[in-house]
């Protein structure tokens, strides 16, 4: 009976989390495969639905602004994943050392992921800028016409990436400090009796140590990354050419500007599902080994 | 349903004026209209948001609540009008009418205002763009269902209606038309060897002046857009392609602009940033408007509001032209679009409530000549281009007067109703962006143009 008692109290300690659980997520995602089941022919009236079955998906994998926005989802993912993730590595592994400042380094790699993106667009909008903007500004003083980089086909995802690394790579920075500081100092103590330093001890005690957190972040990242909005939204709604044009602010544009919310959810469940794909191999690739 | 509304006004003044204090909760009712769900008997209520009775002196009460995008210049203007009406109470009614003003950013306000209108929770009175009042037909109740159109027709310009009415129907009230023009720096222009005061009036000379600037200053000689947005591309584009007799769309609102006056144009805009070296082939959003407000750019197209953003630039001598200056012209031809103000479709508001809103928004585009003399519109009142205010504008002699001559010689034609979709979204422009920044080809951009635009109002 002890365990009955044990489960009830389990059960009522769970119902706030259950309840807002529901309400917030389980009851918005099933409206949501509703939506992307149905048309609204009046856009008006919202209690008009159509059933139009996985129309809205077929349409959606023939039209090309979908695969235009596809790729440069996986463009923008395929730079700022790795460099997020590496990067903080770096700089976790390098204040891990005994150097000088180090305290204040860590506040300074930290301090960019407290500002929003409103904050973040708005600074690098300035720095980016091609006229008038701080990189340009110093690239003047050696080439004559420096590049635009939020007005350049070839350029813009990679500033956008850039732009976002520099905004989040503080958090997987700390949580990789926290677990490299985690890893017992006596491996590394026995490791050097056996005389392996450097990329030896990095490659055979830390990397294996930190994996979880090395998935964690990698797994966060791309989910984060692959639902980049507010930077194309906000920087360069698209352009130039359609370059910068992402899957959510495809998204957004079908659902809030074009009043096809039956569309809009379609695209939605697909991210989902790509997400879900992302996160199975995820695990299988660098997760799995873990016993 | 002018009948109607005569008649519920009649009966909300004979209840008054008989006195009788148990008549109050009567008074409620025809106050209140078939909304008396939302109403909780009102005796004593004088917040009382809709309409329901106070029980007080005014034995009737009405928040109007008002959503506006006016920014820049224009915002301090509206948020002047609104006042005055509150302080004012200037409609012949005893019920106390306030307007409850909430202002949205452009880029989000019609998004904002959609969510809003499909999950029935709509403000009382609305601006909108003349160019929505087709796709959204169906989310506003039509201004005739509460105003007597027909006797109030004659306040204003017969352009200004035709602005407001879709296949014969006048859906909402014309605040005022926004047109645009060439600003142009005269202080560039003297430098270029230019008469500053006799500015461009046909393709030559304008071909002239421009080259003059290129050869003789430092500065670029003309932005199409302050914005580089490619609405404001478009405002020019499709003001040159009719000028020079070229179509926009068909009578199906199939897109048409792949035609021979739209691939000029397309081109010309190419060569602006190519060969002839007018202007910096960039999609930089504002780099145009910086360009002219720190006068290292001779020419700026743009519209009436731009008025109110070079007031606050020191030291920047500028002057205005017609726009009618584009290559191969046949015919005088100039975009333009305007404010309305709608009553956006809402469940539950009373008939009583629509009629005061419709009465408000009468107020408020017929008694403001500030809006015009202040923010630079057109207004779309008759008496407000004979007021004092108006002609004594400080931007009469500079920009209105010549805006009013464009009107008067018929020159305008309208930003397209689309019946569907969103005539002003971004993306429908982007490629003349992309043309001006030399990152396409004249025709692939156009090609691509209309397959946007196409499937913008085909969904």
């Amino acid at each position: 009976m002890g365990l009955r008692k044990e489960t009830i109290e389990g059960v009522l300690w769970s119902i706030p989390y259950l309840a807002v659980f529901t309400v917030f997520l389980i009851w918005p995602a099933l409206k949501g495969l509703y939506m992307s089941l149905h048309t609204y022919p009046n856009k008006f009236d919202l209690t008009e639905t159509e059933w139009v079955g996985l129309q809205n998906y077929v349409e959606l994998f023939q039209d090309p602004v979908f695969y235009n926005a596809m790729e440069g989802t996986l463009l923008f993912v395929a730079i700022s994943v790795p460099a997020l993730v590496i990067l903080g590595l770096i700089m976790a592994l390098g204040v891990n050392r005994d150097v000088a400042g180090k305290r204040t380094l860590r506040a300074i790699y930290f301090s960019p992921y407290v500002l929003t993106v409103a904050v973040v667009t708005l600074v690098w909008g300035q720095v980016y800028s091609q006229s008038y903007g701080l990189i340009n500004y110093y690239l003047g003083f050696f080439i004559d016409n420096p590049p635009g980089w939020l007005t350049s086909p070839d350029l813009v995802m990679a500033a956008l990436a850039f732009m976002t690394v520099w905004w989040l790579v503080g958090f997987n920075f700390v949580i990789f400090l926290a677990a490299r500081q985690s890893i017992p100092e006596r491996l590394y103590e026995a490791a050097r009796l056996d005389g392996a330093t450097g990329w030896r001890a990095f490659k055979d005690i830390t990397l294996p140590q930190m994996r979880n957190s090395v998935v964690f972040v990698v797994m966060v990242q791309f989910i984060l990354q692959f639902q980049v909005f507010a930077q194309p939204y906000v920087m360069t709604q698209g352009g130039p050419k359609d370059t910068s044009d992402t899957l959510v602010y495809y998204l957004y544009r079908s659902a809030f500007s074009q009043q096809q919310f039956g569309y809009g959810a379609a695209m939605g469940y697909v991210l989902v599902a790509i997400l879900i794909i992302i996160a199975i191999v995820n695990f299988k690739v660098i997760g799995d080994s873990n016993d | 349903m002018v009948r109607e509304a005569i008649t519920s006004r009649t009966r909300r003044k004979f209840i008054k004026s008989a006195g009788v204090a148990g008549t109050v909760a009567l008074a409620g009712c025809a106050g209140n209209g078939d909304n008396s769900g939302n109403n909780d008997g009102g005796g004593g209520d004088s917040t009382n948001t809709d309409g329901g009775s106070s029980g007080d002196t005014r034995s009737e009460s009405y928040e109007i609540t008002f959503w506006e995008l006016f920014s820049g210049g224009e915002g301090p203007i509206m948020e002047s009008i609104v006042n005055k009406f509150n302080e004012e109470q200037p409609l012949d009614t005893d019920a106390e009418v306030t307007i409850n003003r909430q202002r949205t950013p452009w880029n989000e306000y019609y998004n904002k205002l959609f969510t809003a209108l499909s999950g029935g929770e709509a403000p009382d009175m609305a601006i909108m763009h003349a160019a929505y009042l087709r796709a959204w037909d169906g989310g506003i109740d039509a201004i005739g269902s509460y105003a007597d159109t027909a006797s109030i027709k004659s306040d204003y310009t017969a352009s200004h209606w035709d602005l407001v009415t879709v296949n014969d129907n006048v859906n909402a009230l014309p605040m005022d038309m926004h047109p645009i023009g060439v600003y142009y720096n005269k202080d560039l222009f003297e430098q270029a060897g230019l008469d500053p005061e006799s500015p461009p009036t046909n393709w030559e000379e304008f071909r002239q002046a421009g080259d003059a600037v290129v050869q003789n200053t430092d500065a670029h000689a003309f932005t199409q857009s302050p914005y580089n947005d490619g609405f404001g591309s478009y405002r020019v584009w499709s003001s040159w392609v009719k000028q020079q007799g070229g179509s926009l769309y068909d009578e199906e609102w199939n897109p048409t602009f792949d035609n021979e006056a739209g691939q000029n144009v397309a081109q010309l805009f190419s060569d602006m940033t190519g060969d002839m070296g007018w202007s910096k082939p960039t999609s930089e959003a504002n780099w145009g408007n910086n360009a002219f407000q720190n006068g290292s750019c001779a020419m700026a197209m743009n519209g009436t509001w731009y008025v109110a953003a070079l007031a606050n630039v020191d030291g920047l001598n500028w002057g205005f032209f017609e726009p009618t200056v584009g290559p191969n012209k046949q015919q005088d031809k100039v975009w333009a679009d305007g404010h309305s103000i709608v009553l956006p479709k809402k469940q539950g508001r009373s008939d009583a409530k629509s009629e005061i809103a419709a009465e408000v928004a009468h107020w408020m585009t017929t008694q403001n000549p500030s809006w015009g003399a202040e923010a630079g519109h057109l207004p779309a009142a008759n008496s407000i281009y004979e007021s004092d205010a108006f002609q004594n504008s400080p931007y009469y002699d500079k920009t209105l007067n010549k805006y009013v001559e464009m009107a008067e010689d018929g020159d305008y034609f309208y930003h397209p109703k689309v019946p569907n979709g969103d005539p002003n979204a971004q993306n429908w422009y982007t490629w003349l962006v992309d043309i001006w920044a030399q990152n396409s080809e004249p025709q692939e951009a156009i090609d691509s143009g209309i397959q946007t635009v196409s499937n913008g109002i085909s969904e």
